[in-house]
């Protein structure tokens, strides 16, 4: 049975405006994200990935379109529905990490928490078995962000991220700041977790992280000019895997 | 353009914001410090110059043609360092009720001829453009100003038990006597008027002495010497049968006819230059955080600046021109418009003063504020400047230094209980300590001084008996005075009696000769039964021998608690053992308290015929009045109702401080405005990324609002708080420093609980309202804005 369609855009375009110049960044943008799908967006610098994430997530608001998330018309809601919104139904994970830096690392979580709900105790004991998850040690809980390493405070970003069980987890470049290994002990937690079934937006234009999606989409000038289905290639397929993405991301001129 | 200059103007239309609120911040610290400092030191002599001007009186005295002698005229024209004299015909009509602002006062009223032509105390009129009867009287202008009076209105006075009543034809600005806290008033009438007056009633008819000297402070010396040569005899007893003094002769020295002007302006004066130079502090208070937070913000143009080859002293001098430039452009425009509100203050002071005060531009109080705002706010710049040496190139391009190192986690939010804003507000505040403090600071400051100046409205306009025996010594609701000893006796009887009364007592008062000078001399039976703060040191007399002595009659160890003094009178000379010291603003602090035998030492044949009268409510003063008025009429002499008086009176004080008061609240709000506007912009600019994120993952811009706002409104509550409770405790201190200077050493003053409550709840909805509409700044940003800006 094919899964639910969880995000569905129709002729989303946006425009900005600067001195007078008009600026198309998104053009027309017709798409679909299934549940439970590991979504990459790839493309040139400025062709519009982190636009359409943004628009996606209802952290923007399209020129033009209409963007619907697990049933609803995000495009009509103000910047307080939009909030609501948000905290009940995504899951952020920034490049620049984004912990606010006057919190511990448990606070930076329970902060997103209890947007939901006012149970702080269940909140800190799911923080916890988040943390416990994801490999961060109860040393680090209570440290603030300029206390621990990048790779630590992505990972723990990603918690603040889940914490809330959001609908769709959007990660905009969330390995673009951090060396090799701390890269890719983050993309293996946002795989494991897509692999539990939680659906994963992520915009990069890093090969490796595009390796572990099931579907990739290609934006070129505001435009998706291709698409390409990963999820048959698993395990003993890695190799077919790698070389249908160089070819599609050659093909797409990348 | 220099190099600095480059710098500093680059910075400057950098913060324009946060430049214009600090050059708003000087422009109020020196409108009200020059306005203080030209009130403080000028208002006096502008008042000299009136005086000077209009050729007032040095010394006056005014004598019933009973008493009058001629040789009084020469004495006081040939006496030393007398450069003018004049001798004129008054009608002296002694004490008599007086329509005043809505209530009966009692006023010396004094007649003089508006046709005689007068070399001294000169007064100009401003008359009616009305057809008016012949009937004419020219009031003092504070009959105008403070009393209710307007052209046309009736002036009614009792003159031989009559009513008789003029009309109101103009005003004058009459120099001597145009005051309220004098009782004489010198009141103007047409030659037929005056004929007529002085034919109906003869016994009114006096002479008015008066001098100017070549130096006005010897003022006292001629009365006090005139008073000892024709009142009293060589051995200081008093010559005269019965107290001449106030009932047919007045006389006065230049500081009794300056000082009641004076009384509210000064107080007046000390407010606004303490209150001007708590807001200097909070100024600086304030640039110091700017400073501070300029160069943090700016840390990394600091390290391209080093790292190119700028010394660490051009670039301190490049943030110190920044804030020294906005100080010196708002200091000049300050002291400018410090002239617009000074005509303002001058109408205020008027309300006392009869004077109107035109001050032209004074370049040495203008140069001393210019100094003051100036020196003091580069001595702060460039005392927080200093931190800039310690900050390395390569430390400042790493953006670090101590920028917020956080090391405590505040409020953890498993563990703390409340509104998620709130609890997130309370960790900010805790984080940034220092600003925190600074808030506390200055919101203690400000609220401390308007609640204090609320109280001081509250003792002044509203709750008045303390400040009333401040001014007035002892002050009952209603004061009788008998025929007769008998009659006295009687009406103590039946008011004793009296439900509505609360207490009663036997009150006198005479002058007596102490230590060369003339003083009041008062007594009661039992000065435990006074209700006013008059005794500031030692204890009441209590025995025959005992008096307790003014503050102007004090001389070092010659007036010690315990030592002997000398008081003469009718029956001569008495020693007397000083058992305290007592405060008073009457007779120029010339006075001595003794029990009644006390006063009978000198003066055996004393009469007690004088009672006051206190109530359980002093709105039962009138009906009190008005059944003794009744009940004795044949053996009351005079009877007062001191509250409805004294309301009259007061509440022309009561206007003057309710409108200091409103300014000093306002300037406080204002403050308040710009203190909360500069930090939650400057944090708001701060934390943009911060509250996009929380804004990314679900925080709805009323909840950022709220935590902003909530960052800061504990501070000012718990600055509120403790401003008012030093306002409450403080009030006391704080107007005795002011009033010091006029001879009261220690006052009773009720802080204004509710008041204060009032005002604090109201600064603290303000703060909020004010907090939560800057805050909605947040919601003209996108969260994706604040992402990628």
């Amino acid at each position: 049975m094919e899964n639910r369609t969880i995000i569905k855009t129709s002729k989303l375009s946006k425009t900005f405006s600067h001195e007078g110049v008009q600026q198309h960044v998104l053009k027309n943008v017709d798409l679909e994200i299934k549940e439970h799908e590991f979504t990459v967006i790839m493309g040139s610098s400025g062709a519009g990935k982190s636009t359409l994430l943004y628009a996606l997530s209802g952290m923007d608001k399209p020129s033009l379109g209409q963007v619907e998330v697990d049933g609803e018309n995000i495009v009509k809601m103000n910047e307080n529905e939009l909030a609501i919104f948000r905290r009940k139904h995504c899951g952020f994970v920034f490049q620049q990490i984004y912990l606010l830096d006057n919190m511990s690392v448990m606070d930076n979580v329970i902060v997103s928490g209890l947007l939901t709900s006012k149970d702080r105790k269940e909140i800190a004991k799911k923080a916890r078995n988040l943390f416990s998850k994801i490999k961060i040690s109860s040393v680090t809980w209570h440290k603030f962000p300029a206390q621990i390493s990048g790779g630590e405070a992505q990972r723990a970003g990603i918690v603040r991220a889940l914490i809330n069980e959001p609908v769709v987890l959007f990660a905009d470049e969330p390995t673009g700041a951090l060396d090799q290994e701390s890269g890719t002990a983050v993309l293996d937690i946002l795989t494991d977790v897509a692999k539990e079934g939680q659906t994963v937006v992520m915009v990069t234009h890093d090969l490796k992280s595009a390796r572990r999606a099931d579907r990739i989409i290609y934006l070129k000038d505001g435009n998706i000019c291709g698409e390409l289905r990963l999820s048959q290639y698993t395990g003993e397929n890695d190799k077919k895997r790698n070389e249908t993405l160089i070819g599609f991301l050659e093909e797409m001129g990348w | 353009m220099s190099k600095i200059s480059m710098l500093s103007f680059a910075n400057i239309r950098k913060n324009k914001g946060s430049m214009f609120t600090l050059f708003i911040f000087v422009i109020i610290s020196a409108i009200l410090l020059n306005t203080g400092l030209l009130l403080f030191i000028n208002f006096s002599s502008n008042v000299d110059k009136y005086m000077d001007k209009n050729k007032a009186y040095h010394g006056v005295a005014i004598i019933n043609n009973s008493a009058y002698k001629a040789e009084e005229y020469s004495y006081m024209k040939n006496y030393k360092g007398v450069v003018q004299s004049e001798k004129t015909d008054v009608l002296y009509t002694g004490t008599s009720q007086v329509q005043f602002n809505g209530a009966k006062v009692l006023m010396n009223i004094t007649f003089a001829n508006r046709d005689n032509a007068t070399k001294l105390n000169i007064a100009k009129t401003i008359e009616g453009a009305i057809t008016l009867k012949d009937d004419r009287v020219y009031l003092p202008s504070i009959f105008e100003i403070g009393g209710g009076y307007s052209i046309g209105d009736d002036f009614t006075i009792n003159l031989n038990k009559k009513k008789h009543t003029l009309t109101v034809a103009g005003f004058t600005d009459e120099p001597s006597f145009n005051q309220m806290t004098l009782p004489t008033y010198l009141v103007y009438v047409n030659d037929s008027t005056y004929k007529d007056l002085a034919k109906e009633y003869p016994y009114t008819k006096a002479t008015s002495i008066g001098v100017r000297m070549k130096n006005s402070d010897s003022s006292s010396d001629l009365t006090n010497d005139f008073l000892k040569k024709f009142f009293y005899n060589d051995d200081g007893t008093a010559n005269t049968k019965g107290d001449v003094i106030g009932v047919n002769s007045e006389i006065y020295d230049y500081s009794t006819l300056i000082n009641g002007r004076m009384m509210m302006p000064n107080v007046i004066a000390m407010i606004l230059v303490a209150f001007s130079l708590l807001i200097v502090i909070v100024c600086l208070i304030f640039i110091r955080f700017r400073v501070k937070n300029t160069i943090e913000d700016g840390m990394t143009n600091i390290g391209v600046l080093k790292a190119i080859g700028y010394k660490t002293k051009q670039i301190s001098t490049s943030v110190t021109v920044q804030f020294v430039v906005p100080a010196i452009f708002g200091s000049i425009i300050g002291i400018g418009l410090s002239y617009v509100t000074l005509p303002v203050i001058s109408k205020i002071l008027e309300k006392q003063s009869a004077i109107t005060w035109k001050q032209p531009f004074d370049l040495l109080i203008a140069l001393l504020t210019f100094a003051i705002v100036v020196i003091s706010i580069l001595l702060v710049v460039q005392i927080t400047v200093l931190h800039v040496r310690k900050i390395t190139s390569i430390k400042a391009l790493r953006n670090g230094l101590n920028n917020h190192n956080f090391k405590k986690n505040y409020f953890p939010l498993n563990k703390t209980k409340g509104p998620l804003p709130l609890v997130v507000a309370l960790k900010t505040l805790f984080q940034e300590k220092a600003q925190t403090i600074m808030i506390l600071i200055i919101v203690i400051c400000i609220t401390f001084t308007s609640t204090a100046m609320v109280s001081v409205y509250y003792n002044l306009g509203v709750h008045t008996d303390e400040f009333l025996q401040m001014v007035a010594g002892e002050a009952p609701d209603v004061q009788l005075v008998a025929k007769t000893t008998k009659s006295a006796e009687e009406i103590m009887s039946f008011i004793n009696k009296d439900d509505r009364v609360r207490k009663s007592f036997y009150n006198r008062d005479m002058t007596v000769m102490a230590n060369g000078v003339l003083a009041r001399f008062t007594g009661t039976a039992d000065f435990s039964k006074y209700e006013g703060n008059l005794l500031y040191k030692g204890q009441y007399p209590k025995h025959d021998n005992e008096i307790a002595l003014g503050a102007k009659l004090l001389d070092g160890n010659k007036t010690k608690i315990g030592s002997k003094y000398t008081l003469s009178g009718e029956d001569g000379a008495k020693e007397y053992i000083i058992t305290g010291y007592i405060q008073s603003m009457n007779n120029n602090g010339n006075e001595v308290l003794a029990t009644i035998n006390g006063l009978k030492r000198i003066k055996s044949n004393l009469e007690l015929k004088e009672i006051y009268i206190y109530l359980d409510d002093a709105k039962d003063a009138k009906s009190v009045v008005n059944t003794l008025k009744s009940k004795f009429k044949a053996d009351i002499d005079n009877i007062n109702n001191f509250v409805e008086m004294a309301d009259a009176q007061l509440s022309v004080y009561g206007d003057m401080m309710l409108i200091i008061t409103s300014i000093i609240v306002a300037i406080t709000c204002v403050v308040i405005i710009l203190v909360l506007y500069m930090i939650l912009k400057t944090s708001i600019r701060a934390k943009r990324q911060k509250l996009g994120i929380q804004k990314a993952f679900g925080f709805t811009t009323w909840q950022l609002v709220n935590q902003m706002s909530l960052t800061y409104i504990p501070t000012v509550i718990v600055g509120v708080v403790i401003g008012s409770i030093l306002g409450i405790i403080g009030i006391v201190p704080f107007m005795e420093t002011i009033v010091g200077t006029m001879g009261i050493k220690s006052i009773n003053m009720d802080p204004t609980i509710i008041g204060t409550l009032i005002l604090g709840i109201f600064l603290i909805l303000f703060s909020w309202i004010c907090s939560i509409l800057v805050s909605l700044k947040i919601k003209k940003i996108s969260a994706y804005n604040l992402i990628v800006e």
